[in-house]
């Protein structure tokens, strides 16, 4: 049975299409071969996860059409206001970037406080239209943007981003509802410069329980000698990074390269999940 | 006689709302929930000391759960689409009201669809999944999405979405189907913290 075949069984399996003896035979192949199952689960997943983004996609489209607010999660290509969300990414990727060429080269480091508020400088006018409207969300509205923090103050713009980056460094714990803390291209401190350029993926816990997590994805750290070694308050985590069944509070992960000589550490909040089953 | 009409006309508009929500006309049927419905959420959570912030986030999340009961076909004929979404929303806002006092005196007992109440708050899209939701977007990529959606969530077939889409044939549709849904299984694969959100 090649991929495609085995796809498409499961396909129908999980629309329900068999005939009864197919499912039947599905079942039992499913109970004496755990990897199908996991399969299956996985392929059930991702079509929830379809399911879910488009659905989600259409509560941006109520929200920008008719009450007239942007979201960092909105999708730029839907709603008439798009365009303004789009421009803030393109700013913040064009500082990302910078952060990304800046740490290949440390030598320039002197550079860093400057060339990014001119980045910032040039891209104001394309903003301008946002403060009245951002002004209008209220705080449950605005969970931890990045897009949408830099906006409502226009006289700060200019100092803007960098607060925003530190902000979301060291203290996602005010953010109860975000589960992927954009940690993109911050230099984490240390005595070497690791830039982590990939999220972090963090699972809010319920309260009183151990039920968070966080997933670290490796790929994303750069400069140093790999392969890194991953730490959660002292905790060495291997392969899939993951440090799970921990409650509601701070972490601090720290990244060592190869030889240890380079070493950088990142707080991390796991916040209070909302909407818990008792 | 002219309430006769009058129910015919809701019959009618809301069949209209059911076939525009499968045909992916959704600027159409929310402009027309939210002119027909929201006034009536808003006046519902203001009447019970709500603002108006409050009537809009209900208002949204109940219309997410009436898109998916519509799309998993649990959305009954009987029902009348504004019925559900009052029902569905004086439920939400009691749950909401519920969380925020911390006291249970606050009940409303509607006339919610059976169906609609065990599981509402998994029903609706919190921020946290919208955040995660667009970061998977975003690594998976815009087209790949676009032709997941055509078939994952409008179910169409391949035939379908070579016109949607201008592939070539249904072969090379049905061959980027797969690929982009195992690279997304890939992606779901390599962070379980995917598996515990969306489990459901």
């Amino acid at each position: 049975m090649t991929g495609l075949d085995k796809y498409e069984l499961i396909d129908q399996y999980l629309e329900g299409t068999l005939s009864v003896q197919e499912q039947a035979r599905f079942d039992s192949m499913l109970s004496s071969d755990p990897a199908l199952a996991e399969e299956v689960e996985l392929q059930r997943i991702a079509n929830s996860l379809i399911v879910e983004n488009k659905l989600a996609n259409i509560k941006t489209r109520l929200r920008e059409n008719h009450f007239g607010k942007q979201k960092p999660s909105s999708d730029p290509r839907s709603g008439t206001k798009g365009w303004i969300i789009g421009s803030v990414l393109v700013l913040l990727s064009a500082i990302a970037l910078f952060f990304i060429l800046h740490n290949k080269k440390p030598e320039s480091k002197a550079l860093l406080p400057t060339q990014p508020n001119e980045t910032l400088a040039e891209k104001q006018p394309e903003v301008k239209p946002l403060p009245s409207e951002a002004d209008k969300n209220k705080p449950m509205d605005t969970t931890s943007s990045a897009a949408a923090a830099p906006v409502p103050e226009e006289k700060k713009k200019v100092t803007a981003i960098p607060e925003v980056k530190k902000e979301e460094n060291k203290t996602p714990s005010g953010k109860s509802e975000m589960q992927i803390q954009k940690i993109a291209d911050v230099e984490i401190t240390g005595n070497c410069y690791l830039t982590f350029s990939r999220n972090i993926t963090i699972n809010p816990s319920c309260a009183g329980r151990s039920s968070g997590s966080i997933a670290i994805d490796p790929k994303g750290i750069s400069g140093g000698t790999m392969p890194y070694e991953i730490f959660i308050n002292g905790n060495k985590l291997t392969n899939p990074y993951i440090y799970s069944n921990v409650p509601a509070g701070k972490y601090l992960m720290t990244v060592k390269d190869a030889g240890r000589s380079c070493t950088d550490s990142l707080e991390i909040s796991v916040p209070v999940k909302k909407f818990c089953k008792e | 006689m002219g309430q006769e009409r009058e129910s015919n006309k809701v019959i009618q508009d809301d069949a209209a709302i059911i076939l525009s929500i499968k045909e992916g006309k959704d600027d159409h049927v929310l402009s027309t929930l939210y002119k027909n419905i929201y006034p009536k959420i808003k006046n519902l959570v203001l009447k019970n000391s709500g603002t108006v912030e409050e009537a809009e986030d209900i208002f949204q999340d109940a219309v997410i759960v009436f898109y998916r009961y519509v799309q998993t076909g649990r959305f009954k004929e009987e029902y009348d689409i504004d019925g559900f979404i009052y029902g569905v929303s004086k439920n939400l806002f009691s749950k909401y009201i519920n969380k925020k006092r911390r006291r249970e005196d606050f009940d409303f007992a509607g006339n919610i669809p059976e169906s609609a109440e065990g599981d509402l708050l998994e029903n609706i899209i919190t921020k946290e999944k919208e955040n995660i939701l667009h970061n998977l977007v975003g690594q998976l990529g815009d087209r790949c999405m676009e032709l997941l959606t055509h078939t994952v969530f409008y179910k169409l077939s391949m035939k379908e979405v070579c016109e949607k889409m201008g592939f070539a044939n249904e072969n090379v549709a049905k061959t980027a189907n797969y690929k982009c849904k195992q690279r997304l299984m890939k992606m779901v694969k390599d962070n379980p913290s995917l598996i515990e959100i969306f489990r459901n």
